[in-house]
């Protein structure tokens, strides 16, 4: 599935703005998570949960949702391909896993927002920070791995890579 | 992703015409070394019962007294969306 050239640049845009996007969204995230387990004041504490639990349902979500199947056709569509590079692998199952962590700790931050806004002491509710922090991490690494793309074929990769160079001794198996 | 001009010129560790298909980078194998290692040390810390228990739980009332007494008047996390409650 090759897009042509025009295509793959609006994909390929489209692709850098949504994973960087979602990295912007999380440091931005991260503050208020920081605010809301430091503040001594209620109010603001209650302010920070509201707006995590809004960044998080309004951007944060569906910028992950979006960056992980713009990818997935970002790769298929040109000849980085999914499976053929070692890095796009790894890139991909990080961006899952970050994505699914995100959609389980979305429903923790949407019932935190709701309980600082009930409770008179909102300090004390338990912090996401952990996961905020391990998110901005991953994201960086991410990141850097589509800058750097180490090099490493998989098995499959090197399969294309003699089929092009070569096609007939692999069309007979 | 970006630009894909490298894809076709050999980033792997093949040599041209090689007959034999190459293994992991070094990278590939320090990286799942060190995956495998957090994801022990997590299990461990889990089964040893430190920083209690994980997941969305914990943060609703379930096995964590602190928050359970703040967060005793909210519903199940699931029963409102966020966006409708604070628009």
């Amino acid at each position: 599935m090759a897009l042509t050239p025009g295509l793959r640049k609006v994909v390929l845009t489209v692709h850098v703005v949504t994973s960087v996007g979602w990295l912007g969204a999380v440091v931005c995230y991260l503050a208020l998570d920081v605010t809301a387990a430091t503040s001594a004041d209620p109010q603001v504490v209650r302010t920070a949960y509201s707006a995590m639990a809004l960044l998080v349902a309004d951007v944060i979500v569906p910028l992950a949702v979006a960056s992980v199947v713009v990818g997935i056709v970002n790769a298929l569509g040109t000849s980085w391909g999914l499976l053929r590079h070692y890095w796009v692998i790894v890139k991909l199952l990080l961006t899952v896993f970050a994505t699914v962590v995100l959609l389980i700790e979305s429903r923790t931050v949407a019932h935190l927002a709701r309980s600082a806004a009930a409770s008179p002491v909102p300090g004390d509710l338990p912090s996401t920070l952990p996961h905020s922090v391990g998110g901005v991490v991953v994201l960086l690494t991410i990141t850097a791995l589509s800058v750097f793309k180490p090099q490493g074929l998989t098995r499959y990769g090197w399969r294309r890579q003699q089929q092009r160079r070569d096609p007939r001794p692999l069309l007979g198996g | 992703m970006g630009d894909d001009s490298r894809s076709s010129g050999g980033t792997g560790s093949a040599r041209p015409g090689a007959s034999k298909a190459p293994g992991a980078p070094r990278w590939v194998r320090v990286c799942a070394v060190v995956a495998g290692a957090v994801l022990v040390l997590l299990l461990v810390l889990k089964l040893a019962g430190v920083g209690g228990e994980h997941g969305p739980g914990r943060h609703m009332g379930v096995g964590d007294a602190r928050s359970s007494a703040v967060v005793q008047d909210a519903g199940p996390a699931d029963s409102v969306r966020v966006d409708s409650l604070w628009r």
